[in-house]
């Protein structure tokens, strides 16, 4: 693990010996722009993912999520709206508002709740303050299911399903597929490996409909394997894996083979441990791709019970309604998993995207 | 019992033949050294007894049973490479344990032939260690090690020592020796230094491009090379050789004339060597005697002297042009820009080979 002293240092570096070099500020700013780029739309998903149904209709561009005050009225029927009367005198009043009358506002001040006023709706501005709206999250998750379509613990698991599951099968597949192209001589194996990765040059849209006829002929429609299997063999996968088992070297397999352990031992004693940079690499780009899929399953899966989450997310965007507040709260949720993969592992993943050049 | 009968093996990497037909036999519990400059092949004939390698023609044979086509993890020997191939993510016991566990060996019986081996070779503090942990010499062991628990038939080196230090180059040679006197199973080791070969072996198998140039024990290479090239390679300093033509075949030896000036006499038989015939006279430095320059056979115009206190050597160059090196017991005053005169062996160590088949004219006996 990275101390708190490497990351002082590490962010502390600059070139200058006493105070900053030019090179030092522009870098910084270079940097800092960078962070803004990538990190804003992220952060404004976070903070608005919080904020209530209206101030998302309004597009309240304040960063924090204002709400106005609200007070029951006496006869318990409905929240009353709070607001700050600027009165002609230029003193200010807290106001809650009963009803209206034409231009006008009828209120009574909060102190004498008897007393309605009329006052111009003009001098009315609304009296907030910064309330974070939970329910956003509670509501599509643990909420009363009555007339919800939105089943988060059932596309949660549908996802997990897919991701787990293709992951290891990825892992397995081409780690073997790998293994044979880096280690075993045999007649057209370069040429294997070049097809293989040209097939990177395929636009994924150009096999989407011979892909969906095979899927749809093995009966694998509105099923999850639909969803995994076609994605298992993957050329990155493939190519990441087999440059690095190159690396390993040929006298650790022949002494295994000395040690009279078989071809399937050597694999997965051998290989498979010592890989396992490379294979840590290929489980985080298999989880983001999975995970974060949206194309594929959206055209194998048609019935909401097989949903991934990301299928579901896109249920809140129809075209009469759009429940923005829900969609943020659960966009929010739905990257927290494979944000935090990347936050464990992503020590491997810079060194593999380093030492691969891929991503 | 293990015995090992090679019989005109020859191997092919596609076009390239780099084995050319050989024939060896190897007893029981001997200790055989492959020897040769690097590319000779010697490191692709211990693969083809191994089983990493196919032979291309010929038969392997161990303890008479045909084994070319049997896989490498079948033929029951086990191999000490170069690199020392230590599966890094295992502990040094695991390692030891692997090849036993791969043979379905009992658990008990895994850990009592670890143990031992462990403590035969003086490793048990490392048995949890990983081979990233350890030093160069304290990897060699257990590479050794991992051989020795297997209890393999034969074993196989492949020059195992060329990653450590001289010093320990030394110690390790003197416990391979004892492993082998201990064990007594047969061992086959490679090694393009002789050095390793003349200490350790109990025969010598002289490889060169391919083909086997001489087999036999150390100090029969020393003293009757078959050729020119064993010649040169066995010995340190290398063997010196003057040009020379045959000037006389009498019965008692041939007469030569040196290019470097004067005649010698080399007590062998001509063979067909014809009158006139060009010949290199071979002469270890060891054997050379220095007198008093203008005596003696050749002079030497010397051009450096090395001092090592119990021996010195001398280099230098003949009138012909040809240098030679002298090896003189204890301590010298010649200095470099001197002349010296020498005399060249006694009779019985003067070497003859035929300079264009570079095979020896065979000793009177």
């Amino acid at each position: 693990m990275i101390g708190t002293t490497d990351v002082t240092a590490f962010l502390a570096r600059r070139r200058g010996r006493v105070g900053l070099h030019w090179s030092d500020w522009l870098a910084y700013a270079y940097l800092a722009l960078g962070v803004l780029v990538v990190a804003l739309p992220i952060m404004w998903m976070f903070v608005s993912s919080v904020k209530s149904p209206r101030a998302l209709v309004e597009n309240d561009p304040r960063l924090l999520p204002y709400e106005q005050v609200t007070l029951h009225a006496a006869d318990g029927q409905r929240p009353l709206g709070v607001f700050v009367w600027s009165k002609p005198d230029g003193t200010k009043a807290d106001v809650a508002f009963v009803g209206p009358r034409g231009a006008n506002a009828r209120v009574f001040e909060l102190a004498t709740p008897d007393t309605i006023i009329e006052v111009p709706r003009t001098a009315l501005a609304r009296k907030e303050i910064v309330q974070p709206r939970w329910q956003n999250y509670t509501e599509p998750t643990i909420g009363s299911t009555q007339s919800r379509t939105f089943n988060f613990l059932r596309y949660f698991w549908n996802s997990t399903f897919v991701t787990v599951v293709a992951t290891v099968l990825t892992l397995v597949v081409n780690a073997m597929a790998a293994f044979a192209l880096s280690k075993y001589r045999f007649r057209g194996r370069d040429a294997m490996v070049i097809v293989i990765i040209s097939t990177l040059l395929i636009p994924p849209t150009v096999i989407l409909v011979p892909l969906f006829i095979t899927v749809s002929t093995l009966g694998m429609l509105n099923t999850l394997w639909g969803v995994i299997i076609p994605a298992i063999a993957t050329p990155t996968g493939v190519f990441l894996l087999r440059q690095y088992m190159l690396t390993i070297p040929d006298e650790l397999l022949e002494a295994a083979r000395m040690d009279g352990a078989s071809e399937w031992k050597i694999f997965w004693r051998i290989m498979l441990p010592l890989s396992l940079p490379a294979l840590s690499v290929l489980a985080i780009l298999s989880v983001m791709w999975r995970w974060n899929d949206f194309m594929w399953p959206l055209i194998v899966l048609t019935q909401s019970e097989v949903f991934t989450l990301q299928l579901g997310l896109s249920t809140f965007k129809g075209e009469l309604n759009d429940n923005m507040h829900h969609l943020l709260a659960m966009t929010v949720l739905t990257l927290l998993p494979v944000t935090l993969v990347f936050v464990f592992l992503q020590r491997h993943i810079t060194t593999g995207i380093a030492n691969t050049g891929l991503k | 019992m293990a015995t090992l009968d090679l019989r005109q093996v020859t191997k092919s990497f596609g076009a390239t033949k780099v084995i050319h037909g050989v024939d060896l036999s190897i007893g029981h519990g001997e200790f055989i050294v492959f020897v040769g400059p690097s590319g000779c092949g010697k490191s692709t004939l211990l693969r083809l007894i191994a089983g990493l390698e196919s032979v291309t023609g010929g038969a392997i044979e161990i303890d008479g049973a045909l084994v070319n086509d049997v896989p490498a993890a079948e033929r029951g020997l086990a191999m000490v490479f170069q690199s020392y191939a230590l599966y890094p993510h295992m502990s040094v016991r695991q390692n030891l344990s692997f090849g036993l566990e791969n043979l379905k060996t009992p658990k008990p019986e895994i850990q009592r032939r670890v143990a031992e081996a462990a403590r035969m070779l003086r490793m048990e503090h490392l048995l949890d260690r990983r081979p990233g942990q350890l030093s160069g010499g304290q990897r060699q062991r257990v590479a050794i090690g991992r051989a020795v628990v297997r209890e393999p038939k034969i074993f196989l080196f492949d020059e195992p020592l060329s990653n450590l230090d001289a010093e320990l180059r030394v110690q390790m040679r003197i416990e391979i020796g004892n492993l082998h006197q201990r064990l007594g199973n047969t061992m086959i080791y490679v090694t393009h230094d002789q050095v390793e070969a003349m200490t350790m072996a109990d025969r010598i198998a002289v490889l060169k491009d391919g083909r086997l140039e001489q087999f036999g024990r150390p100090l029969d290479l020393y003293n009757r090379p078959a050729n020119l090239f064993v010649a040169g390679f066995i010995g340190s300093p290398r063997m010196n050789f003057l040009d020379g033509t045959v000037a006389e075949i009498g019965s008692d030896g041939v007469s030569i004339a040196l290019k470097a000036g004067g005649t010698l006499k080399v007590p062998c038989s001509a063979g067909p060597s014809a009158s006139a015939s060009a010949v290199r006279l071979g002469v270890r430095p060891e054997h050379i005697a220095l007198v008093e320059n203008g005596t003696g056979d050749v002079p030497l115009s010397v051009s450096i002297t090395e001092q090592l206190g119990g021996e010195s050597y001398l280099h230098g160059a003949l009138p012909s042009g040809e240098t030679l090196s002298v090896r003189i017991p204890g301590q010298t005053r010649v200095k470099r820009g001197e002349t010296v005169g020498l005399t060249l062996a006694p009779p019985e160590h003067r070497h003859l080979f035929d300079a264009t088949t570079g095979l020896v004219l065979p000793p009177l006996s």
